[in-house]
């Protein structure tokens, strides 16, 4: 059962959002009702449907193929530069803790329980693309 | 809000690299926030210019974006309008009589001349409106967002925004009405 609406109700409605599809949702049927039964509102409606109408002439180009295309293939980058980067600081904190490992090890294991480390291929990886 | 973000799903799959997911992203949201750049700044170039700087701020916040707070859309939107805002104050800086408009020379048949200045004609009436109004009008007639998140773009009230609409609204059809009067005269 829709909730009866009041005729300013009504008014400020299509006053502010115009034609009732317009409205938000919850006041849609309401504002239906209104219109189909009071001639007034329907005049309103009509009024507030016209500025629709004459507002929606003005349209704007849709964007081009070509800047779509520049949009996704600047995301693109922003991925790779940010796989550089991630790569980047792996490597120099491998080399880092490498070097501090090497290190302790050498004092206190001796030279055969040193860690292997990362495989430097992936390095290379990063580093070749883009 | 406790609706759940429509774009939740797309932007989990933009954070894990889904490059499929960047064009749907691009494919959706592009034409939109386009629209309100070249709406609001009235001119082509900088309207994709907006347009580029909003996705790049997208992409940085995609992954981190956590949903329920507010839509994603709703913020896409508040980044645009703040961008075209910091335009058009510094445009204001400069003497311009008018915005710059793009003239096309293209061979027009008479419908088309008459629809294009019919386009025109609303343009000059909205860009006239109170800077307030005009977002509103912008935000709610041409982007067709809620009243909940026009209200939340704007930092306004659902009630505030209702009378920047109305009176919008009721300026754009004096105006109209006045421009009609003026071409039967």
């Amino acid at each position: 059962m829709t909730e009866p609406m009041s005729r300013e109700r009504f008014d400020a409605l299509a006053q502010a959002y115009g034609g009732i599809e317009r409205w938000p949702a919850p006041e849609r049927a309401a504002g239906w009702h209104l219109a189909a039964a009071d001639p007034a509102c329907a005049r309103a409606l009509a009024e507030a449907e016209a500025l629709d109408l004459r507002l929606d002439a003005w349209t704007v180009p849709p964007p081009t193929p070509a800047m779509r295309q520049r949009l996704v293939a600047a995301r693109r980058r922003g991925w790779i530069v940010r796989a550089r980067l991630w790569w980047s600081a792996i490597g120099v904190g491998t080399v880092l803790a490498g070097a501090v490992a090497g290190l302790g090890a050498a004092v206190a294991l001796g030279p055969e329980r040193v860690g292997p480390g990362l495989d430097a291929s992936v390095f290379e990886s990063a580093g070749e693309e883009g | 809000m406790s609706e759940a973000d429509p774009d939740a799903a797309l932007l989990a799959r933009m954070a894990q690299g889904e490059e499929g997911a960047v064009r749907q992203f691009v494919g959706a949201k592009l034409p939109r926030l386009l629209a309100l750049a070249s709406r609001l700044l009235r001119d082509r170039a900088e309207a994709e210019d907006v347009a580029q700087e909003v996705f790049v701020r997208a992409w940085r916040q995609a992954g981190r974006w956590r949903s329920g707070q507010a839509r994603f859309d709703t913020w896409l939107h508040l980044v645009t309008l703040n961008l075209c805002r910091d335009r058009l104050r510094r445009r204001r800086g400069v003497v311009m009589a008018d915005p710059p408009e793009q003239a096309d020379t293209a061979p027009l048949a008479d419908a088309a001349l008459a629809a294009q200045a019919q386009a025109r004609a609303v343009a000059a009436a909205v860009a006239a409106l109170p800077e307030r109004q005009r977002e509103a009008i912008v935000l709610v007639h041409y982007q067709e967002l809620g009243n909940i998140e026009a209200a939340a773009v704007l930092g306004v009230s659902v009630e505030a925004l209702e009378s920047l609409l109305a009176r919008g609204r009721r300026a754009l059809r004096q105006r109209f009405a006045q421009e009609e009067g003026a071409d039967h005269d």
